[in-house]
């Protein structure tokens, strides 16, 4: 029965509705792409298509046994071994991954399932806001400031008024050298003619003068202190009244005082 | 699953629950790597034959190789045994991946050393030696050679075409141009082809159940 084909033997097989012609070329894969759907989608509901779809897959299935078989490196079969291993620890790992993001989003979804802790992890989300726009609010603030004191080339000495002149605010910017600042009042008492401030740089209670300055109507005034000695190594800061050209000691009222 | 398997004892279909099973459970690794080891040994080397037939390449082919089991793995729930044998299925699997391999080089073997393998009489092939083992018992042998027949049997032009599209996934369309030949006279030849090929095969299985 099997023996050499003789001549063409056309079997066309096609018949209205069937695509038959095309089933041999789908099995071995050799139709485009709109081809094989259309098969594909006709096999599903065609019962003699499907038949004979079946055959010609027995007949691809034999054809492979053409196919020699030869034996590969005996490693292979570790190698094959080794990549279903790993993809298999990969996958679990992250499966477990997923895992745990579902149980903490099941977890929040039961929570939030009352009325009262929906309010609750509301608040708390809003307070959160709140507290992170603060926070950035605050940031900000400390760039500015980082403007008018880049690192740590200046610090500022806050001077307080005395019971003289409550009102009365001071600062002293200390240079990096530390024996050099600048001194600026406001509020302070406007002097009377004939009367100067005078700055006192007090160390163990002997005080050195620091310069004499005036104050405009406004109570504004300034003075550029230099020192021989750095400023840090005096325990206070003081100023008083004195007449004009300064004194030896302080005689007058202490206006302002701080710490250095 | 605590007690031990004997997976040999297995038949394919069962051997596809396990390692779906398996695949499942994250402390079963020396038993998936057992399963996935009996698989191999089963049809490894069909596998490994296939890609290696279409793609001439050892390492592509190895490489293929895993790929394949890989797959068997990642799909062995889908796997029905109703629908197709497990040496089939792999196979298609082999065969797909290998003329991927192909198309992704866009590296082709030239159009005429397209055929169908012709090993009788030979040790080796691609440097490799040919199987000796189990699968080439007397009966496996006995088919192969029947199946080179019935193709040798097919007329050239019909043969070089499915060769074409057994070995190297062309088209309709690339075959015709390939051979500079119509797209009709394509069609027809692979068609005829396998009509013939399905012919043969069911004479020569009605013949040996009358045996």
């Amino acid at each position: 029965m099997i023996g050499q084909y003789s001549g063409p033997r056309i079997h066309l097989e096609r018949r209205d509705g069937h695509m038959l012609d095309l089933l041999p070329a789908y099995v071995l894969n050799s139709l485009n792409k709109y081809e094989a759907a259309m098969v594909e989608r006709h096999v599903k509901k065609c019962s003699e298509c499907r038949e004979a779809l079946t055959q010609y897959q027995e007949t691809f299935d034999c054809m492979i046994q053409a196919v020699p078989l030869v034996a590969p490196a005996k490693s292979l079969r570790d190698k094959v071994i080794e990549k279903v291993q790993d993809t298999s620890r990969r996958r679990f790992s992250k499966e477990a991954s997923l895992f745990k993001w579902n149980n903490i989003w099941r977890n929040f979804r039961n929570f939030v399932s009352s009325p009262i802790r929906l309010a609750v992890v509301i608040s708390a989300a809003v307070l959160i806001v709140v507290l992170a726009l603060n926070n950035i609010f605050l940031y900000q603030r400390v760039d500015e400031l980082k403007v008018f004191m880049p690192g740590s080339d200046i610090h500022v000495i806050r001077l307080i008024g005395t019971a003289d002149a409550p009102r009365a605010i001071g600062y002293v910017m200390v240079f990096s050298d530390g024996k050099a600042g600048t001194l600026a009042v406001r509020e302070a008492p406007v002097l009377e003619s004939g009367f100067q401030y005078q700055v006192w740089l007090t160390q163990q209670g002997q005080g050195v003068s620091g310069g004499m300055f005036n104050v405009n109507e406004n109570g504004f005034g300034t003075l550029e202190i230099n020192s021989s000695l750095p400023l840090e190594n005096f325990d206070t800061l003081d100023i008083t009244k004195e007449p004009q050209g300064g004194s030896e000691t302080p005689t007058g009222g202490k206006i302002l005082a701080g710490d250095l | 699953m605590g007690e031990y398997l004997d997976y040999s004892a297995l038949d394919d279909a069962d051997l596809f629950v396990i390692i779906s099973e398996l695949g499942n459970s994250p402390v079963a690794e020396l038993k998936l790597n057992e399963a996935i080891g009996e698989l191999y040994d089963r049809y490894g080397r069909l596998v490994y034959s296939i890609a290696l037939q279409i793609v001439r390449d050892q390492e592509t082919a190895e490489e293929i190789t895993q790929d394949v089991f890989l797959k068997a793995y990642e799909g062995a729930r889908s796997y029905h045994p109703e629908i197709s044998k497990a040496s089939s299925w792999l196979a298609s699997i082999a065969r797909h991946r290998a003329i991927d391999e192909l198309r992704r080089r866009e590296a082709r073997p030239e159009k005429d050393i397209i055929d169908w393998p012709d090993d009788v009489g030979k040790d080796h092939i691609a440097g490799l030696p040919l199987l000796d083992g189990p699968e080439r018992s007397v009966e496996y042998l006995q088919d192969r050679n029947m199946i080179l027949r019935m193709i040798s049997s097919l007329p050239v032009d019909q043969r070089k075409v499915l060769g074409l599209a057994f070995f190297q996934g062309y088209s309709h369309n690339e075959i015709a141009a390939l051979l500079s030949e119509p797209l009709g006279t394509i069609k027809s030849r692979i068609r005829m082809g396998m009509q013939r090929m399905k012919e043969l095969l069911a004479d020569w299985e009605n013949i040996s159940k009358n045996l």
